[in-house]
């Protein structure tokens, strides 16, 4: 292992920034840790590098116990969402500035400095300044810097954060490519679900200063373990169902979607993703829906319609799809759920949906997937 | 002829009318020539109504005037130094710390603007002035208080360093607590042995050197910090930590990162300040005494000759003040452009990134 933090907790003033975390990272892994703003996950960033202190709790490195250490004294790699570029040193400088201050001879920095600006393909940008280089070039200038001094591990809050969408997407294959090369166990915060499914191993969901899940990036997505996770992590449909002797009932419906389950039974919530429903076979079991309007977003085409209850139900579908031309506004159409996850029914908003322990996840592959 | 008639419209609905403009330009350069222009040229027509032999002597013949400007050249500096350690230490604390007592702080920053000068020298002659809170004390035995003083300044010198800049231990306040006692015990103990400072007599504060550098020092406290908190503040931190995640010591990280970044500002504020010390009138003339040839400063000396009706030797030193003043506002000028801004350093360069 080369991270493991243990019972991290931080408070600022009495907002519970981190409590009780729980972490742990392989070698060499690209971990993501993925949540909306405020759920601690810049904090947790920050306590591994030491820039803040943890009120409980140890941090360990490589089987270190490094809680007590300043941010000095921890060779980490920081990579800070503005990149926090020295402005009036010119990109070598920056670069070179972690072996500066350990004292490394001149032209052992300049050889550190030019391979690695080569690496990050920066090559012969040695003399600029930060405010002469675009985004993305600073971006890949605040990474080299803490690069060099061949940090033991690697983290990056928000890299891509304030870039322009195709740069990210560019930065992010880059990013990829570059730590299969160094191997150096990395962390990046993001709110993005998207940039975390294409850049980890491992993702690690927060809310609300507490781990809701941590797994692949394969589990948290096809079996996330709160309705939260499932949530953030993509467009969802919450269709309420009712569960009897293990028959998995549909309000409204008569059929139902799902049979020979051992969930012991009562109201719970069906938690689909707009991308998983298709048209059902005739007399099939499935949700019966009026569709309301259809519209195409590229190779995309978003349907929106409405349950018998009354319930909003999305669906998308690629514009290719067979079923497409079902999906005309004011259709009445019954929809397969090809795969959803079931939570017990939890008021919204009174009980924290950390409560919510995954149940069941009922998967079907359709043909037409 | 219509068109023109129209276009004539257009610009009357959307100028002010000629005479407005005009007028408005005239009175405002008259007022500026007739209250700033002219009385700093005359200054300078009186200076050299002797020719410039005439001025020279008047600014380096009189014994008491060539006095004054070292005083004023000790009393600067040192009021100075003061307050740039206070300003950058006092903008640090207000731009990078939450402290219970930071808005108090922030106004009390200010208070030496609020007060009048005058008021500011009455209170150190309170304070230290015979009929003052420590006068008994200071003119029976003053100088025994210094080598404490002295011991205090010493011990501080070696902890403050020692516990911002040193490596973080896990009992390095105590180190620096008990290092610091110790320096202390040795600079006194030092002091006591070569007996330094004089026994059982007056230390003159109050109508002396000390005196003067106390009331500079606190007209002009302010300049500094205020320049310097903005700045600072506008930075931001994440440059400095980025240092410290990098290795860096506080002390290079300061050097490095801190100092450079608000360097401009800095020297800017300086100037300020310096501009000001040297100017002082009003709380220097209350702790002065107007001693010619002791406590005289440039100010008080241009209004001691004025006074005597020697215009000449009075303008001349005022042109000096003038110079200075001159000077300052080139300085600022060049400076606010040189001041690094957030805008500048922060927004992306329109250049297509190259990936």
């Amino acid at each position: 292992m080369s991270i493991r933090i243990h019972d991290v907790s931080k408070n600022f003033g009495s907002f519970a920034a981190l409590d009780r975390v729980s972490l742990e990272v392989p070698d060499g892994d690209l971990l993501a840790l993925l949540g909306p703003s405020g759920s601690g996950k810049t904090t947790l960033l920050r306590i591994i590098a030491g820039l803040e202190v943890a009120d409980t709790g140890t941090v360990l490195l490589q089987g270190q116990d490094i809680t007590q250490q300043s941010a000095r004294e921890r060779n980490v790699g920081f990579v800070f969402q503005h990149y926090a570029l020295f402005r009036h040193m010119t990109v070598a400088e920056n670069v070179g500035y972690g072996l500066r201050v350990r004292g490394t001879p001149k032209p052992r920095i300049a050889a550190r400095v030019d391979e690695l600006l080569k690496l990050v393909r920066l090559d012969g940008l040695q003399g600029r300044y930060p405010a002469q280089l675009s985004g993305g070039q600073r971006q890949r200038v605040a990474l080299a810097r803490a690069l060099a001094a061949e940090p033991k591990v690697l983290l990056l809050d928000e890299p891509f954060g304030a870039l322009d969408a195709k740069v990210r997407q560019e930065l992010r294959q880059w990013l990829r490519t570059l730590h299969k090369e160094l191997h150096v166990t990395s962390i990046f915060v993001t709110h993005d679900q998207q940039e975390a499914m294409e850049l980890a191993d491992h993702v690690v969901v927060m809310h609300r200063g507490r781990i809701e899940q941590i797994g692949s990036t394969d589990e948290v997505y096809e079996r996330p373990s709160t309705p939260f996770v499932f949530d953030f992590l993509g467009d969802t449909n919450v269709l309420a169902a009712e569960v009897r002797d293990g028959h998995v009932l549909l309000s409204g419906a008569e059929k139902p979607i799902a049979v020979g389950h051992t969930h012991p039974g009562g109201q719970v919530d069906v938690y689909v993703r707009p991308a998983d429903l298709r048209l059902a076979e005739a007399g099939g079991p499935g949700v019966d829906v009026r569709v309301a309007s259809v519209q195409r977003t590229g190779p995309i085409v978003r349907a929106s319609a409405e349950t018998v209850t009354g319930a909003p139900v999305t669906i998308e579908l690629p514009h290719l799809h067979h079923d497409v031309p079902h999906f005309t506004a004011g259709a009445a159409l019954r929809l397969r759920l090809m795969q959803f996850s079931l939570y017990p029914r939890v008021e919204r908003a009174a009980a924290p949906a950390t409560l919510a322990a995954p149940v069941l996840i009922g998967r079907e592959r359709g043909r037409s997937s | 002829m219509s068109n023109d008639i129209a276009a004539a419209r257009i610009r009357r609905a959307q100028q002010d009318p000629a005479w407005v403009r005009w007028g408005l330009t005239a009175f405002a350069l008259g007022v500026v020539g007739l209250l700033v222009v002219v009385p700093v040229v005359n200054v300078f027509v009186q200076a050299f109504a002797e020719g410039f032999s005439g001025y020279w002597r008047n600014l380096t013949g009189d014994p008491d005037t060539r006095h004054s400007i070292l005083l004023t050249l000790t009393v600067a500096p040192i009021a100075l130094a003061a307050n740039i350690v206070f300003g950058v230490a006092a903008a640090w604390a207000v731009a990078r710390f939450d402290f219970p007592g930071r808005s108090l702080l922030i106004a009390l920053i200010d208070l030496p603007f609020a007060v009048s000068p005058v008021v500011a020298g009455l209170m150190f002659v309170l304070i230290f002035g015979l009929q003052g809170y420590l006068g008994p004390f200071l003119r029976a035995d003053g100088y025994s208080a210094m080598p404490y003083l002295v011991s205090l300044v010493v011990a501080a010198l070696f902890a403050v360093p020692l516990l911002l800049f040193g490596p973080a231990r896990k009992h390095s306040w105590l180190i620096a607590l008990t290092g610091s006692a110790l320096v202390f015990a040795v600079a006194l103990f030092l002091q006591q042995y070569f007996e330094v400072w004089p026994r059982n007599e007056s230390l003159q504060i109050i109508f002396a050197t000390p005196g003067l550098i106390l009331a500079t020092a606190f007209v002009t406290f302010p300049f500094v910090a205020r320049e310097l908190i903005p700045i600072m503040e506008a930075v931001g931190p994440d440059e400095e930590l980025a240092a410290v995640s990098l290795g860096a010591s506080g002390w290079q990280m300061f050097w490095h990162v801190t100092v450079p970044n608000i360097k401009w500002g800095l020297v800017y504020g300086i100037i300020l300040c310096n501009a000001r010390a040297m100017g002082e009138f009003g709380a220097v003339y209350v702790v002065s005494g107007h001693i010619a040839g002791e406590t005289d400063t440039m100010p008080l000396r241009i209004e001691k000759l004025f006074q005597e009706y020697n215009l000449p030797g009075s303008f001349a030193v005022a042109s000096l003040l003038t110079l200075l003043a001159i000077f300052t506002l080139i300085a600022k000028a060049k400076l606010e452009r040189k001041a690094p801004t957030l805008a500048r350093s922060r927004a992306p360069k329109m250049e297509p990134p190259n990936l």
